[in-house]
């Protein structure tokens, strides 16, 4: 390859990441996720969440709710990727850390479905590019 | 009367009025005005986080600027999200809880340079304790000679440190740790032992006095989980000095109020709020949560005291003076989740040494704090029975008359969203499915058919909760920050597994529901209930959260405005769009502070200010009317109540703030150099 094909090659590659990257978000309500995720997710946070957050991920007296108003003030427009790191990174309180990223959109699908955000056939992916490209949002956006 | 006399009652007016004055003036500055520091975590032992610095004021709090940040990342073994220390300041140093091990540190007030930092690595201990992270702060003391800094760890262990270098105090404790697990009165597993504290210990002269929280309470594992009770310490030891039983043992009083063997197979009722001290009077007031089972007392009939009870003991021997229940055999977790605010009231012409508790359930209860007895009546009203099986709900409840509640208490149709008819239309399908009433309605067995829940107003966290509120002893006027939101209530039998209670809270679900496959092991399975949501908005009309202002002279409610721009989720919501929508407000646990010249509050949650710039607003109000007079942008929420101090002639504004993906903060404002000035 001459230097200046390889340059073109390179500038074309520049270009295909930068049209990656600025492929059209989607928003959790365009079927993100499966119910069978949620169900897991559901089995995971009885086991390891609702002592603190509540039955429901309702909240409790030190914990915050993970669906409701409150929560929907602080996460709206947020990407997902973040509110996975959040969990990722910080819970469960007594063994931080522990869960896996699958595990940990389980959570997250488990969160969707508390809201009657409508699951579908492909799962919620677990890596945090994918799921930067997600936007939380409490309502379905207008077309 | 002839003309004489007019005068000589009109003499006696003025001079009755002048004394009264000269009462609330002598009061109104002890705590602060000799110095400018902010020692104790309540801002003076009376707890009213009141300052009577001026230097900020209504004309320049929007020009207040950045002056140091304190990021909390490293003090533990990764960040943390929730920082709600309000730190203390003597001396020219900032102390100050943060990081998930609950680390302290002293800083530079005027800088935020590190001095010192102590964290205690408490393992498996520390991992499994029940009120983890970085707690709320911590106390101060001194002789004269030497200063302390005495805080609770996560696993429960009082440390004491010498505040000038950080380390242990010898002769305090065990190289200057107390293990709180031991020596109270019960058997107690020192690593897993449900034990815990967020709250700072309070310190009168030589005594230190430590209170217990314990796992949230709405599916506890043993109906007989271990018991809260209080404790008094020497400072300079670490020796025990007393104990209060908030479940009295077999002989004590108040066992009266507990049937059967009730009191000795319940626990929990710790005092997990901070509490509050009147040292002439010698006296530290207990705010006291439930018993063992924050929805269901089927397992401890009677009134249970001292659950959900003020109880003021002696600061040096912990005999009980005086006891007064707020909710009788509570099944809404109305634990008093804060301090109770000392003020020395004047009511129709009387001078009242008084107490006043803003609590969860939307009231503050005033009471004379030397004896217990109501200011205003409060007065028994018959309430709902209950019908889950079991329960034995009291009959009665104590109803405050005065002053008005402070938040919307019990749901009627009224209270839900009527944005627009079709939302209205919505709200009221979706509460057909629940059981709605007035204040102390109680909880249902969840039936899919129906009642699912009951709705209750305000919300199982309130209402107020544990920032509490302020006071300014020269108005006696009481700031308050609260929520106004549901909370849906229901119980449903427990499978064992998880509890031995008989109930525990859940909602039923829907058992024809055609499972699209087999649930996960240890999923419920079946349809669940819905969120008591209306298209993602909250089912309840606004405002969502507000600050009022209490006259307790008067009991009178003065003014009540939203606190908090309305969150993006509401103003961008295409159901409302068109529609003018008036400040909501945001739900979170937002403390106040009184200064002499505003009174102050950060938001909770985010929003998307006019900028662009997504973030949170420090917010400051004048006192008299609540009209707005100032804000400063935040790039997160306030999770730590604020307070402030003068140093070098510059008043400072500390917050702990933190949230969503922003990690906890300690942010310092002050005035520019020329503002400072210039007024």
């Amino acid at each position: 390859m001459s230097r200046r094909a390889g340059l073109v090659a390179i500038a074309l590659t520049g270009c295909a990441a930068i049209v990656m990257a600025q492929a059209p978000r989607r928003s959790v309500w365009d079927s993100v996720y499966t119910a069978e995720q949620g169900r897991k997710g559901e089995a995971l946070a009885t086991a390891q969440c609702v002592v603190c957050h509540g039955d429901g991920l309702r909240g409790g007296e030190s914990a915050p709710p993970l669906t409701g108003d409150q929560f929907n003030s602080t996460w709206e427009g947020v990407p997902l990727s973040d509110l996975a790191d959040r969990i990722r990174m910080t819970m469960p309180l007594d063994t931080p850390g522990t869960l896996s990223r699958p595990q940990t959109a389980e959570l997250l699908a488990y969160m969707l479905s508390l809201s009657k955000i409508p699951a579908g056939t492909m799962p919620l992916p677990p890596d945090a590019g994918a799921l930067a490209q997600i936007t939380y949002l409490s309502y379905p956006p207008q077309p | 009367m002839t003309k004489t006399h007019v005068k000589s009652v009109a003499v006696a007016a003025v001079v009755a009025t002048a004394s009264l004055a000269g009462f609330a003036q002598s009061r109104a500055f002890s705590p602060g005005s000799a110095n400018t520091e902010w020692k104790t975590y309540g801002g003076d032992l009376r707890s009213t986080r009141y300052s009577p610095l001026a230097q900020i004021n209504k004309d320049n709090f929007s020009k207040l600027e950045v002056a140091w940040r304190f990021k909390t990342d490293a003090l533990g073994p990764r960040p943390e999200f929730n920082l709600q220390s309000t730190p203390l300041m003597v001396g020219g140093v900032l102390y100050s809880t943060g990081g998930t091990r609950r680390a302290v540190v002293a800083l530079d007030a005027g800088t935020g340079e590190m001095r010192w930092m102590y964290s205690l690595n408490e393992g498996k201990r520390g991992e499994s304790a029940p009120r983890q992270l970085s707690g709320r702060g911590l106390a101060y003391w001194t002789d004269g000679r030497q200063e302390r800094i005495v805080y609770v760890t996560p696993g429960y262990q009082m440390i004491a440190l010498d505040a000038k270098t950080g380390r242990p105090v010898p002769g305090f404790g065990q190289n200057g740790i107390v293990d709180l697990k031991l020596n109270i009165d019960q058997e107690m597993d020192p690593v897993t032992g449900e034990i815990g504290l967020h709250a700072a210990p309070i310190i009168s002269g030589d005594v230190v006095i430590v209170g217990a929280a314990h796992l949230p309470g709405s599916i506890p594992s043993r109906r007989d989980n271990d018991n809260g009770y209080v404790r008094g310490f020497d400072v300079r030891t670490g020796k025990r000095l007393w104990i209060f039983h908030t479940i009295p043992k077999p002989g004590q009083p108040g066992i009266e109020t507990w049937e059967g063997t009730s009191a000795e197979q319940s626990g929990n009722a710790g005092v997990w709020a901070q509490m509050s001290i009147d040292e002439e009077l010698g006296l530290v007031y207990l705010p006291v949560e439930l018993p063992t089972g924050d929805y269901y007392g089927g397992h401890r009939p009677g009134n249970g005291l001292y659950g959900e009870s003020i109880v003021a003991v002696e600061i040096k021997t912990g005999k009980k003076r005086w006891h007064y229940q707020l909710v009788h055999h509570g099944i809404w977790d109305s634990d008093i989740p804060c301090a109770p605010i000392l003020a020395d009231i004047v009511v129709d012409g009387r001078m009242i040494k008084a107490l006043a508790q803003p609590t969860k359930q939307g009231w503050v209860y005033v009471l004379d704090r030397a004896t217990g007895v109501p200011v205003w009546p409060i007065e028994e009203r018959a309430v709902e029975a209950s019908t889950v099986p079991g329960e034995k709900a009291s009959p009665t409840q104590p109803f405050v008359t005065k002053p008005p509640a402070f938040a919307k208490q019990g749901v009627a149709i009224d209270d839900l969203i009527d944005f627009t008819p079709a939302l209205r239309a919505e709200a009221v399908k979706l509460a057909a499915r629940y059981k709605i009433g007035p204040l102390f309605t109680p909880p249902v067995a969840s039936k899919w058919e129906g009642p699912l829940a009951t709705l209750m107003m305000p919300s199982t966290t309130g209402g107020a909760n544990w920032q509490g509120g302020a006071l300014d002893p020269e108005t006696n006027y009481l700031y308050v920050y609260s929520s106004n939101q549901i909370s849906d209530l229901a119980l449903i039998e427990s499978d064992g597994k998880r509890s031995d209670m008989r109930y525990v809270r859940g909602t039923a679900r829907n058992p024809a529901a055609p499972p699209a496959a087999l649930p996960a092991a240890g999923a419920a399975g079946g349809e669940a209930a819905p969120p008591v949501l209306v298209q993602g908005l909250p089912l309840v009309k606004p405002p969502y959260a507000t600050i009022s202002a209490l006259d307790i002279n008067k009991g009178d409610l003065v003014w009540q405005i939203a606190h908090g721009e309305t969150p993006d989720n509401i103003r961008n919501h295409p159901a409302l769009k068109g529609l003018t929508i008036p400040r909501t407000g945001r739900i979170g646990r937002i403390g106040v502070l009184a200064t002499k010249t505003l009174l102050i509050a950060g938001e909770a949650g985010f929003f998307t200010t006019p900028s662009g710039q997504r973030g949170a607003m420090l917010r400051a109000y004048d006192k008299a009317s609540g009209k707005e007079v100032g804000e400063v942008y935040m790039p997160a929420p306030q999770t730590g109540s604020p307070m402030t101090y003068m140093l070098n002639g510059r008043q400072y504004l500390i917050v702990s703030i933190s949230g969503g993906t922003y990690s906890g903060e300690l942010v310092a404002f002050r005035l520019p150099q020329d503002a400072t000035t210039t007024n």
